[in-house]
């Protein structure tokens, strides 16, 4: 590089030099605070706990299922008892919208136990999605346990 | 005769300018790889000893998404901390593009520090950025993480997002029998549990401003959502309807928040007034309704539906309530979330039984699988548009993984604690 | 002292010397090259027959494209040597045949060409960052002399984004100079002297 270029660079790292940014950051030691929570859905009084299980992506059910059904429909009105049906799920999928297919599987369960003549005010459906499979395992065999409804009575 | 020779020098003047048009030679696209930097140890000038090293801190940051090579201090052939030792001959034998040094310290208070550090461009042999950072000494790891910002955007043009956290979900284990809400670095680092329960957590959710979370709890028994303030853990719940109460999403202005309800009769896209203290029914159809998220600029969300028979992708229009279907490839698309440029989205998209993190161009529809890993789901991407963390599976256990927006770099984040599912990318703050 | 021989002898020198300033010793070798842009009169000569032939190949006057014309060996009915229908050949391919207007345009695949190896060079020096948006578009003016040396690189259109701008001139700092671009004086002074790089992320 001869002299002009040099002469040249150094006028221009000058000039440019006093064009570069500058900043000022600061930090602080704030830190988040922690809760908890202790309740839980009671199981107590259970007297039968009940599974049906369903298909991949499915919340129909099938001959089998509803025999079941009708069996525990009378069970139910004979004892006068209360339901509550839960819907799972296997996990593959998104788990919002497993939520959604675990209600529609325990509110189709629902439905059929009112068909069969319990009263709609003796049910509550709830649905984990997800969140609370049966047993762990990533293969079909695992996952055919997870999809499932809990007809639990009280 | 005049109109001719007015014609004449008008055709000559266009075509001598036709003729001496310059040569514009396109250059499309360059290098995609890793900027060379060098970033010397900061001359460490407390009378406290040095506990971290912010240079080793700033390299792990800038080597997390294979974007740099980060030249290692003992290659280096001088360790200068001020701009009258660099030369530049130095750092451009050792093929480096830039170079940063820097040097700490102590100021009246005896618990802060003084960072000062500069960025130099070696081939263009010049400053490009002055910076300082003050703050408590023990806050040193966060002031590191400030440099790295600053370092990345000004060699990439876009923010870096090195000083955000991640929220996510931290499954049961034998020793610990609950579950968690954490915050974390990006690094896995200061990691934090928000909240804790006996019962699932699921979906969390940032306010635009970091200052609140919302997420999912089932501690009364079914879901129901709740918002936590950060700085004082105060939680309020919504006010919890029939059925599934799920999916809280904050709009970025940050007036409202989107959900799913179920309570008439099937899950809908909802929106909570805070205003009002109510929910506002959005869509209403027979179907499953879900995963809304809110687009850049607060006038659309986008959701996953099965009204055409299977999960897929839609748009809404939060004034006009008009839906647009905007995934036709595969049969399950789900859980979207827009790119900061709202152009794209990115989605767990299933393709031959295997669920992948797939893009899609809105305009173009055009799709682009990011992830060869299979189970993955609930994708979160960057403030800056540039890295998708997800969740996904090894062998049994829930790990986050991430890959860069254009697929090239893939990483897991096997230091967060636990089992880790759902992460949250949190906004950047200033 | 006879002043006139000298004084004759110093106005022919300064003649001299001012003609040759002014180019009128220059010989335009140009006419004998090959790939001149004018056109030039062929002859065609006979191994065999008593005397040679003086045949003029005809120009077309009134071609409207860019095709050279086929010259139509066969009717010549010559038995000469293979060199010289190939270099008829070679003149029919030559841009010799191009219509008036464009006689003076050096050939595209010249152009194309040592664009071709700027392009290369800057492609394999321009690390892009990643805050490339794709509408991002860098115009930078180049001025070069013959050895392909870079004189001096200035924005004429920047992109709004510094650090993309910056990147495109830090690929031309790497370079310095360019390979590989040797041509011919009037191409460099007509297109490579001074041109326009654009950057664009895609």
């Amino acid at each position: 590089m001869n002299t002009t270029h040099k002469t040249l660079l150094t006028m221009l790292v000058f000039l440019i030099a006093s064009c570069s940014s500058v900043s000022t950051d600061r930090t602080n030691d704030a830190t988040a605070i922690s809760a908890s929570a202790s309740g839980a859905y009671s199981d107590n009084g259970l007297t039968s706990n009940n599974i049906l299980y369903f298909a991949y992506d499915r919340s129909d059910i099938n001959s089998e299922g509803r025999a079941k059904i009708r069996t525990l429909a009378k069970l139910i009105k004979d004892n006068d008892l209360s339901v509550r049906v839960e819907g799972h799920c296997d996990e593959r999928g998104t788990r919002e919208y497993n939520l959604a297919l675990g209600e529609q599987r325990a509110k189709t369960v629902a439905e059929l136990l009112i068909i069969n003549g319990v009263s709609s005010n003796k049910i509550s459906t709830v649905s984990y999605g997800e969140e609370k499979p049966a047993v762990s395992g990533s293969n079909e065999n695992s996952w055919s346990k997870n999809r499932r409804a809990l007809v639990k009575t009280f | 005769m005049i109109k001719k020779r007015v014609f004449l020098i008008i055709l000559s003047l266009v075509f001598s300018a036709f003729l001496s048009s310059q040569l514009r030679i396109e250059i499309k696209g360059g290098l995609e790889d890793p900027i060379n930097i060098a970033i010397v140890p900061f001359q460490w000038n407390l009378k406290t000893p040095q506990q971290e090293s912010i240079q080793r801190v700033v390299q792990s940051d800038l080597e997390s998404f294979g974007e740099y090579a980060v030249l290692s201090p003992e290659n280096m052939l001088s360790l200068p901390s001020r701009a009258e030792e660099v030369f530049f001959k130095d750092w451009r034998i050792l093929g480096s593009d830039f170079l940063v040094i820097g040097e700490v310290n102590s100021l009246e208070e005896p618990t802060e520090m003084l960072v000062n550090y500069l960025i130099f461009d070696v081939v263009r042999e010049r400053i490009i950025h002055r910076g300082k950072v003050i703050g408590p000494i023990v806050t040193q790891r966060k002031m590191a993480h400030k440099i790295s910002d600053k370092i990345y955007s000004k060699t990439q043009g876009i923010p870096g997002i090195f000083s955000t956290k991640i929220a996510y979900i931290d499954k049961p284990s034998d020793l610990n029998p609950v579950y968690n809400l954490m915050i974390s670095d990006i690094d896995g680092f200061d990691s934090l549990s928000l909240f804790s329960s006996p019962q699932p957590l699921m979906s969390p959710s940032w306010s635009s401003d970091m200052k609140k979370i919302a997420y999912v709890s089932f501690e009364e028994g079914s879901s129901r959502i709740y918002i936590q303030e950060l700085a004082t853990a105060e939680r309020i719940g919504l006010k919890q309807e029939e059925g599934i109460n799920s999916s809280p999403n904050w709009s970025p202005d940050g007036k409202k928040m989107s959900a799913v309800l179920s309570k008439s009769g099937n899950p809908d896209i909802h929106i909570y007034d805070f205003k009002q203290s109510r929910w506002i029914q959005l869509t209403n159809h027979f179907g499953i309704d879900t995963e809304p998220d809110w687009s850049p600029d607060s006038n659309k969300l986008i959701f996953t539906s099965n009204r055409s028979g299977s999960p897929q992708i839609y748009e809404l229009n939060v004034k006009s309530k008009k839906v647009k279907r905007l995934t036709f490839e595969g049969s399950y698309n789900a859980r979207a979330r827009y790119l900061p440029n709202g152009k794209e989205i990115v989605f767990v998209h299933r393709r031959n039984g295997i669920f992948h993190i797939a893009t899609q161009n809105i305009k173009t529809g055009k799709i682009k699988i990011l992830t060869d890993t299979t189970l993955d789901e609930s994708p979160t991407v960057s403030p800056n548009g540039n890295v998708v963390i997800y969740a996904t599976k090894d062998g049994e256990k829930d790990i986050l993984a991430g890959v860069t927006i254009d697929g090239r770099t893939k990483f897991t984040m096997p230091s967060m604690k636990g089992e880790a599912r759902e992460p949250s990318w949190s906004p950047l703050i200033d | 002292m006879n002043y006139t021989s000298p004084l004759i002898l110093s106005v022919f020198i300064h003649l001299g010397i001012g003609l040759s300033f002014s180019n009128f010793f220059n010989i335009d070798f140009d006419i004998f090259n090959i790939e001149s842009a004018k056109p030039i009169s062929a002859y065609v000569i006979f191994e065999k027959e008593t005397e040679p032939k003086k045949q003029q190949i005809k120009i077309p006057k009134n071609t409207k494209s860019a095709e050279p014309v086929k010259n139509d060996i066969k009717t010549i009915a010559i038995s000469s040597p293979d060199l010289v229908i190939d270099k008829l050949q070679q003149l029919s391919s030559t841009e010799a045949y191009l219509p008036k207007e464009r006689r003076n345009k050096f050939s595209q695949s010249d152009i194309e060409k040592y664009s071709f190896l700027i392009k290369q060079q800057v492609f394999n020096n321009w690390k892009r960052p990643k805050g490339s948006n794709p509408e991002l578009k860098t115009e930078i003016q180049i001025n070069l002399v013959p050895t392909g040396e870079i004189l001096s690189a200035k924005i004429i259109k920047g992109s709004g984004n510094q650090v993309f701008d910056d990147s495109a001139l830090v690929a031309i700092s790497r370079i310095n100079n360019f390979e590989g671009l040797n041509m011919q004086t009037k191409l460099f002074d007509e297109h490579f002297r001074t041109f326009i790089l654009i950057f664009s992320p895609n």
